[in-house]
């Protein structure tokens, strides 16, 4: 398996269809979902106060984007006054040319990484591996999809689109482990904790990201299991994280709440594994990097935070719980969203990154129902976002520059006589009388079996359409009960 | 419990000195290791290093770590560790097993305890790094099924002294 | 003073599940509400709304608005539509505007059918009796945009003779309908259902109810097409006892 860089956002429902298509996937993302959610049910039933701590978190993340300018200089004077440094990055490009440049000034030769969804997001290792550098991806799920090639299909669990033979079938093809098929679970992880080893004892810079950084500390947090985030960050000489501007919290005892939040919703933990809290370099005589260096990424951020209606999804704090929680994302699986970011969220900021026109479909992959928003940790309201959306995809859509692809013409004749006919009752009866009769003449026993109408035909494919009346309720009840009670009304 | 360790690497903790420690593992003729930075932890971490890029690790003689910890939360069972000379973080996470010594009164009861004045997250008195322990390394990115000790210690102890 | 109900039928239980609307007529009749039925109602608007069509759903929503000025209490059988207007409505006007004004006026007075019944007539017991196992879906608005989950399962509770099945997990999952989605995104729409509809099956359930038009029919739709021996009802259907006894229907 192997993908591009390019995304393929824009071919949602081919995407979605292929991995309906793929039983192998279903399996693994119907497993993992069901195990993401009663994980997090219980960890979530734990705390009484859970529905106060997603009010805190959603309080805590709008006031950071309330004052994200001032606190974002805040940030960096701390970062510089515990030795560290600050390199602001407009886009991805400028953000991988800062790390090269680093690297580069360093000599630096092996990189590792921990897992980060912003350096996903500007393909960093991409950039690194065509300057000539060795990165290495040390998060297990991570590893295995640099190894295989792909793009992580979870926010949280990259690698959940495959079995255990696929990565032992990846372990032998790339490792050259011939002992991996077979292995087992834990022997794939000791075949991925003897290979990394060397990587982690021999590197000269480690890459992380962060969940939450605090302005008036300097201090960035990185949540983990494995303990890799915790390696990268200690053994190389030199630690650079990539942050996206949004991971801002004002305060550091703000984290207290976000991490309550956090490890519930994510992998339904109470806390994770292992808890990082980092602030500037190492001191005298105390273990850490000589150089501690922040690339506060903004590569599209901004923009979003100028959309009075989208902005709050920058509170994201990237717990992956909306996937889990999500019907479509179940099915559809992550790479059909075709971009770093996938699930609910993905749907709502993808477009916003990539511009609608290379993501049109996303905003109408949902059915609204409503799961993402029930457990969003910070309340994110994502249907209520993704309805938005759509209005900016319609709208876009009529704009004459013709940068956006046009709806497609049937559906926009059909609005237009909605809109048309819904103000028109007499019309409006008279029409809906007649799309009741075409329909009644295709049912047998009150259902229609099969339609050749456009979208009905799809409807028709996997469910009958039930009959509609031959007389609607309100003419049922005109004659019934009488027009002089009717005309006084209409 | 037997873990049958090969070696002990211990920071400098005034309990794992109080447990006389390095004394034991001297009588014993375990090989011991004291974390801080110095020459012999240098030595260790080469050898860890050579054993790596042989891809020997599974066989080489193994460690655990005995530390201490700033603070421990009874709601998650966690323990805080600071960074500070004599206290490294890269030892013990390169261990297989980890025992963190700890008192009764380091205990609180959830996480808000740790950021009071004082406490292992004290805002204004924040080291290079504090790590939040909660059981051992695991990962469950392999189908969701939950296995320990990928990066990190597959074995953690809290040792609570009466 | 008996209560005066404007009925919002909504296009769906109006053109198609005109039982469920009589039923609730007769459920709100028999709780000793005075019915009527504004004679112009077209539909709310939603399927434009959902769709991105917000010019196309804002001329839809003032017809409706001018329907139902004289209301003094608006009741529908469907969770999603009365969402539309309670929730949605607002964001398709400026805030201050008259008709936002309008809205919160209307708004207020709005009600789904059975939060109606529990919560403002202060009922759960509208001596109702079914001889069978009835499962209950809980439609995505009603549960989530109206944040209701107690009206439905408590009338439910107290239907004489009827078992309430768990669907369990599957209970306050999608059924895949999602309006337009159900066409658009046809295949996952189906996929979501084919799972519903399994565990329907597995619940034992003779019956499976819902207080949204759009949901019954996609599920309906699907129990048929499976050629299930479960049969989908508006909620207000088994309250008035238009549902047959599971033997009478076998």
């Amino acid at each position: 398996m192997s993908a591009s860089h390019e995304p393929t956002s824009h071919t949602f429902e081919a995407n979605a269809r292929e991995a309906l298509a793929n039983a192998r996937l279903q399996k693994a993302l119907g497993a993992a979902s069901g195990r993401f959610v009663s994980h997090r049910a219980s960890a979530v039933a734990e705390r009484p106060d859970f529905e106060e701590l997603r009010r805190c978190g959603h309080a805590i993340k709008q006031e950071a984007l309330d004052r994200l300018p001032q606190l974002l200089e805040q940030f960096e004077e701390h970062v510089v006054a515990r030795g560290g440094r600050v390199h602001w990055a407009r886009d991805a490009e400028e953000a991988n040319q800062h790390v090269i440049r680093i690297a580069k000034n360093e000599n630096v030769k092996r990189i590792v990484k921990s897992k980060s969804m912003a350096t996903e997001e500007i393909h960093l290792n991409h950039a690194l591996e065509a300057a000539g550098f060795e990165v290495v991806e040390t998060d297990l799920g991570e590893f295995i999809i640099q190894l295989d090639k792909d793009i992580p299909s979870h926010i949280i669990a990259p690698a959940v689109h495959l079995t255990k033979e696929q990565v032992s079938e990846i372990f032998e093809r790339e490792l050259r482990e011939t002992n991996a098929p077979g292995a087992g679970i834990p022997g794939l992880n000791a075949i991925a904790r003897r290979t990394l080893r060397k990587s982690f004892l021999s590197a000269e810079m480690g890459i992380s990201g962060a969940n939450f950084a605090a302005a008036d500390s300097g201090s960035i947090v990185i949540v983990e299991n494995e303990g890799n985030a915790g390696l990268c960050s200690t053994l190389p000489r030199i630690h650079v994280a990539v942050v996206g501007i949004e991971k801002l919290v004002p305060r550091f005892d703000d984290l207290a709440v976000m991490l309550k939040l956090l490890g519930r919703s994510a992998t339904g933990q109470r806390l994770t594994s292992y808890t990082n809290f980092i602030t500037g370099i190492a001191g005298d005589g105390e273990e850490g990097p000589e150089q501690f260096h922040v690339i506060l990424l903004d590569n599209g951020r901004s923009k979003i935070y100028d959309d009075d209606h989208l902005w709050g999804s920058l509170r994201c704090i990237r717990c992956g719980a909306c996937l889990n929680a999500c019907p479509v994302y179940k099915r559809a699986g992550g790479h059909a969203y075709g971009w770093v970011y996938q699930g609910p969220i993905g749907a709502v900021i993808t477009p916003q990154y990539l511009g609608l026109e290379r993501a049109p479909a996303l905003p109408y992959a949902s059915s609204l129902c409503g799961a993402c928003f029930e457990v969003c940790p910070v309340k994110i309201e994502i249907p209520h976002m993704l309805l938005e959306l759509r209005s900016q995809v319609v709208e876009a859509s009529t704009e004459a520059s013709g940068a956006a692809p046009k709806r497609p013409f049937f559906e926009s004749l059909s609005f237009g006589a909605f809109a048309f006919l819904g103000r028109r009752p007499k019309l409006w009866d008279f029409a809906t009388r007649l799309g009741r009769w075409l329909l009644r003449a295709r049912s047998s026993d009150g259902q229609i079996p099969a339609l050749s109408l456009p979208l009905l035909n799809r409807w028709t494919a996997r469910r009958d359409l039930r009959a509609p009346a031959r007389e609607t309720f309100r003419e049922e009840w005109a004659r019934r009960r009488g027009r002089a009670d009717a005309e006084a009304d209409a | 419990m037997r873990w049958d360790a090969q070696g002990v690497v211990y920071s400098l903790d005034p309990l794992v000195q109080e447990l006389g420690v390095p004394e034991w593992l001297k009588g014993e003729g375990v090989p011991g290791q004291v974390l801080d930075g110095g020459e012999g932890e240098r030595v260790w971490r080469a050898e860890l290093a050579a054993a790596a890029a042989a891809q020997r690790e599974p066989n080489v003689p193994w460690h655990m770590a005995v530390i201490g910890c700033a603070g421990a939360i009874a709601e998650t069972g966690s323990i805080a560790h600071l960074t500070a000379p004599g206290h490294g973080r890269g030892g013990w996470l390169l261990c297989r097993a980890q025992v963190v010594l700890l008192t009764a009164e380091q205990i609180v009861s959830d996480l808000d305890g740790l950021f009071v004045g004082g406490g292992a997250l004290d805002r204004n008195a924040l080291p290079r790094a504090v790590t939040l322990v909660t059981g051992p390394s695991r990962t469950a990115d392999i189908e969701q099924t939950l296995t320990i000790g990928v990066h990190g210690p597959g074995k953690f102890a809290a040792v609570v002294m009466g | 003073m008996p209560r005066k109900v404007s009925l919002f039928v909504t296009c769906l239980a109006d053109q198609v599940m005109t039982q469920a609307a009589w039923a609730a007529v007769e459920l709100l009749e028999k709780l000793g509400c005075q019915v009527e039925v504004p004679m112009g109602q077209t539909c709310c608007g939603q399927p434009a709304f959902n769709s991105g069509y917000r010019n196309e759903a804002r001329e839809v929503a003032r017809h409706w608005l001018e329907t139902f000025k004289h209301a003094q209490y608006i009741v529908s059988p469907s969770g999603s539509c009365t969402s539309m207007v309670k929730v949605f409505y607002k964001d398709l006007f400026e805030p201050g505007s008259p008709e936002a004004r309008e809205i919160a006026r209307l708004a207020a007075r709005t009600y789904e059918l059975t939060q109606f019944i529990v919560w403002e007539l202060g009922r759960t017991d509208v001596g109702a009796r079914y001889r069978g196992k009835v499962a209950y879906h809980a439609s995505c608005h009603l549960l989530r945009e109206l944040g209701e989950r107690h009206a439905p399962r408590g009338l439910l509770e107290r239907v004489q003779g009827a078992e309430l099945v768990s669907i369990k997990d599957s209970e306050t999952v999608c059924c895949g309908f999602g309006g337009t989605f159900s066409v658009k995104m046809a295949d996952l729409s189906a996929a979501m259902l084919d799972e519903k509809l399994a565990a329907l099956e597995a619940s034992g359930a003779d019956c499976v109810v819902a207080c949204d038009a759009g949901c019954l029919l996609h599920i309906g739709g699907g129990l048929t097409r499976r050629g299930s021996r479960v049969r989908a009802f508006h909620i207000a259907e088994l309250l008035t006892g238009r549902v047959p006894a599971p033997d009478a229907h076998v």
